[in-house]
């Protein structure tokens, strides 16, 4: 099932955006705006709504010129693209964005044409359906772990370093004693918030300068 | 002045930048003051400069939609990036026969794991895609909408990556140049991905922009979230016996842990800058 | 491929001339017809890479461009643009890109690299302190005569000293120098090691285009090189970076790890590095250091780590694994061909033998220079993935041990095994080993595109 890979799916929604010569700005520049000051960390919509991985929005303008010999020709529309890497099945997903951040969803998709609101959730979800690209081939290199599970995995990975390098050298009883007390705490530490980044230190690595 | 009529590569913009300064300033040795300006090409334009002349920098700031100001950090031009992952999107038209061969080499793809090998272990895709759009597969929803009428069927690529963007096309180019050409010879004026420079100059071409990237864990690479995988299953699994072996027992199967997870525990954070 | 003229390209390029002093003075230029003379007069200087019948000459000279040198030399502007982005900038302005920052950060530069003032390199070689005076004395009077330029200031550098030999021996205790790589054309001894890996498991050499502008490069293709082509043919790309090395936190450091350390200090020490101190490889001797290996050509670089995936010999994260990673990212090595540099330099400052004190404020360290095609996708991406990062080894934000800005966070993971002498052992709180006190991206140019130069008959087309 092309759309599909394991447990996660590869949502691909293109969405035509009002032609209308007598908006200023036009609606692909309220688009853009909008999304230009909507956060991306752990306050994003799809942070909020559940089972997102990776997601992006773009806005199309046109197809490309790519010089003689072919030939030049142009979109009638802009569109609007929403690519998603999400957990669970399409009618979850979607039902899910629609519970949790309907605001955002309707300030984006209004301006695109025959978008119904996502207050009247059967329109919202045929709306997309009509909307939705078939994904002709989706490699995800992880394709079983959800979003939860990843993010415990991280903070596990992290605790767990941190662990092995302090009880160096300690003695059998000592060990075990320790990591049982960590296991039992690790496992009920809430996990991260999704797009959240992980703690500033004093220098960063990788060259961002303080 | 859309974004992808700007100059291919990142060299060509950062000419398109320098050529309007003042020679004499050039020669003067003043220093140049730093801000920030990504070129929509997305390549390595991560240039800061500060432009003499003020109508040029007035004609770039009004010709991009969407930014609000010239700020290191401004939207725009940040989004194709979110922490440690890359957005790359990409367009390119086939004629409409070619198209069928595309979808068959897609599907064979699709089936058969050994020829995904390479690209498993290249390891730095978190999830990548192509769709083919046929020339009537623009959605079409009527009320005032103008149907598309077009010769070319298009191909999209949605790629979320680690690492830069030359890093990305140079292993590509390097080690799948066969595979990139399978699929992407019926694509118009395909230039082959060997010699790379030809290559990255046609991606340069069909690449547009990202406007807004999420991503729930960006400060984690592919191969950080597959050797998370790893501690946290090795965990569970020495966490289940702690509580009823002896203490020598549990630091046996505690070596036999630390062994196992002791290549995967690289700490997690920000990205390199992008250069 | 065509033959090298060794004639045509600075000695400096094709050979380490294993001469065991130097001093690199660092020039400006006010007007560019003096300067133009300058150089007119120094071409009868700058040696070339034309093989030495019999004797070594007792001294060398080579020559280097900053961009603003170019600018300030007026090479016409069409010639100035199509130079590569960074080396336009320079590296002070990399400086996000490299990870310079916190210790390393430009505003903790010595004052003569932190302003953008330094046009030219001039680098002197010599066999003894003698001739690198007289030398240098020629040299000055040249440019006093000329009134060609300012000397902002120099830098000396010598090879370490040990029982009255010049050894390749660096300030931590490390035998140097066994990571050039083979080009095609290139004349010198090669090793099987240092070249790229071919599917059979033998070596062979680079592409000449990874150092010399002008040649296919590993891409099958003429390397991104400045207009005109004459210009930048048989030249190359040259990274100057002056590293001050902190030996006491280093010794301190090492002290008190080892104690926690089943393997001891000597193998905790060789596993930072991925050699033992004398040099022998740890793919090849694990438990303990072997001189009839270090000192075999046909050994000391002959490995790959295929067979250590886990990286029990050598440490994934060891400084010869990330600098140069051979077979261990897969595909036949096919991945790092292109990321290859070659480095040249020497240690400054006064030796300290283990044993004798040692204090971080003394001026110590090395001159570190890299030649390459292109500074962005060779010095600058090692220094950027695999120094200051370690996402292509899946070792995520962990730093070169040695060499990464640690800031007193950094992490190194010694992956072990059973053996009781080579178990499994985390270092953390890495403090910052290594710290740059300035450099500068330079070109060095082929003795033909001197004397375009200093005649002022660069023409871009």
């Amino acid at each position: 099932m092309p759309n599909k890979n394991g447990s996660v799916y590869g949502l691909t929604i293109l969405s035509p955006i009002i032609n209308d010569d007598k908006a200023t700005p036009s609606h692909d520049l309220q688009i853009r705006d909008y999304l230009a000051k909507l956060s991306t960390r752990e306050d994003s919509p799809f942070a909020v709504a559940p089972g997102t991985h990776l997601a992006r929005l773009v806005v199309l303008d046109d197809v490309i010129y790519v010089g003689m010999p072919a030939c030049e020709e142009h979109l009638k529309s802009k569109y609007l693209i929403f690519e998603s890497n999400c957990d669970g099945d399409l009618d979850g997903y979607l039902h899910g964005l629609a519970d949790a951040i309907a605001d955002h969803l309707d300030a984006i998709w209004k301006h695109c044409v025959g978008y119904p609101g996502a207050a009247n959730r059967q329109a919202f979800v045929d709306y997309m359906k009509a909307c939705q690209l078939n994904t002709t081939f989706y490699f995800a290199a992880v394709n079983d772990k959800s979003v939860e599970d990843t993010l415990r995995a991280l903070q596990t990975q992290t605790a767990v370093a941190d662990f092995i390098a302090t009880h160096q050298g300690n003695d059998p009883a000592t060990l075990q004693r320790e990591f049982i007390q960590f296991a039992t705490e690790l496992r009920a530490r809430p996990i991260p918030r999704p797009g959240s980044m992980g703690s500033l230190r004093d220098i960063k690595t990788g060259g961002h300068n303080e | 002045m859309q974004s992808r009529h700007l100059p291919a590569s990142g060299k060509a913009c950062l000419v398109f930048l320098a050529v309007e300064r003042d020679m004499a300033a050039l020669r003067s040795g003043s220093k140049p003051r730093i801000t920030a300006f990504f070129c929509p090409a997305a390549t390595v334009c991560d240039i800061i400069c500060s432009l003499p002349s003020s109508s040029l920098q007035n004609a770039i700031l009004s010709s991009r939609p969407g930014w609000g100001s010239f700020f290191p950090d401004v939207r725009g031009a940040m989004s194709n990036i979110n922490g440690k992952v890359y957005a790359m999107n990409a367009i390119t038209p086939m004629k409409p026969w070619k198209t069928w061969i595309v979808r068959g080499i897609l599907f064979l793809l699709g089936h058969f794991k050994s020829l995904r090998q390479d690209v498993v272990d290249l390891s730095f895709i978190e999830f990548a895609r192509w769709v083919v759009l046929p020339r009537r597969g623009f959605p079409f929803l009527g009320n005032g909408q103008e149907r598309e009428n077009l010769q070319y069927d298009y191909l999209l690529f949605f790629s979320n990556f680690n690492g830069t963007w030359n890093q990305y096309i140079d292993a590509f180019s390097a080690v799948l140049s066969k595979g990139l050409n399978l699929i992407w010879r019926w694509s118009e004026k395909f230039p082959g991905s060997v010699p790379v420079t030809n290559f990255k100059q046609y991606i340069a071409l069909l690449q547009f922009d990202t406007d807004y990237y999420y991503s729930a864990y960006p400060n984690a690479a592919a191969n950080d979230i597959e050797s998370a995988h790893i501690v946290q299953s090795s965990l569970d699994q020495l966490a289940a016996m702690a509580e009823r072996s002896s203490p020598q027992q549990f630091a046996d199967a505690y070596l036999r842990f630390v062994l196992e997870v002791q290549c995967h525990l690289g700490a997690t954070g920000d990205a390199p800058v992008a250069g | 491929m065509s033959k090298l003229n060794a004639t045509d390209i600075q000695g400096f390029v094709l050979r380490g001339y294993n001469l065991p002093v130097a001093r690199y003075l660092f020039l400006h230029f006010e007007s560019a017809s003096r300067a133009r003379s300058l150089i007119a007069r120094l071409l009868s200087h700058v040696t070339t890479g034309q093989r030495w019948d019999g004797s070594k000459p007792k001294s060398t000279v080579n020559i280097a461009f900053t961009q603003r040198g170019l600018v300030h030399l007026e090479l016409p502007d069409a010639t100035l643009l199509s130079f590569p982005v960074e080396f336009q900038q320079g590296m002070r302005h990399r400086s996000q890109i490299l990870g310079d920052c916190g210790v390393n950060a430009p505003e903790r530069w010595e004052a003569i690299w932190r302003e953008d003032r330094v046009h030219a390199w001039l680098g002197i070689n010599a066999l003894t302190p003698e001739a690198l005076d007289a030398r240098c004395s020629a040299l000055i009077s040249a440019i006093e005569e000329t009134g060609g330029a300012t000397v902002l200031g120099s830098q000396d550098a010598a090879a370490v000293v040990i029982d009255g030999k010049p050894t390749t021996k660096e300030h931590f205790g490390y035998t140097d120098g066994f990571g050039n790589p083979d080009y095609l054309g290139v004349d010198r001894s090669s090793q099987p090691g240092q070249g790229k890996l071919m599917p059979n498991g033998s070596w062979a050499p680079l592409a000449t285009g990874e150092l010399l502008l002008g040649y296919a490069d590993e891409a099958g293709e003429l390397p991104v090189a400045p207009v005109p082509h004459l210009l930048a043919s048989n030249g190359t790309f040259m990274v100057y970076r002056k590293l001050h090395q902190n030996v006491a936190t280093f010794r301190g450091f090492l002290e008190r790890q080892a104690a926690a350390y089943a393997g001891g200090k000597e193998k905790l020490a060789a596993k930072f590095i991925g050699r033992w101190q004398d040099g022998t490889p740890l793919e090849l001797a694990p438990d303990n250091p072997d001189p009839s290996i270090a000192q075999d050509q046909n050994r000391s670089t002959n490995f790959t780590y295929g067979a250590d995936a886990e990286g029990t010999r050598c440490p994934i994260g060891a400084h010869i694994r990330r600098v140069h990673p051979r077979d261990a990212f897969g595909f036949n090595g096919r991945l790092i061909n292109r990321r290859r540099i070659t480095r040249r330099g020497l240690p400054y400052g006064r030796f300290a033998a283990d044993g004798d004190s040692v204090s971080d404020t003394e001026d110590r360290g090395v001159i570190f220079m890299a030649l390459n095609a292109s500074i962005s996708r060779q010095f600058e991406f090692v220094q950027q993935q695999w120094v200051q990062y370690g996402n292509d080894s899946h070792l995520g934000n962990d730093k070169d041990p040695l060499m990464g800005n640690h800031g007193g966070h950094g992490r190194f993971v010694v992956q072990g095994d059973r053996n009781p002498a080579n178990p499994p052992f985390i270092c953390s709180h890495l403090p910052d080993f290594v710290e740059l006190r300035g450099g500068d991206y330079f070109f060095l140019p082929s003795i033909t595109a001197l004397g375009m130069i200093a005649m002022g008959l660069v023409d871009p087309r």
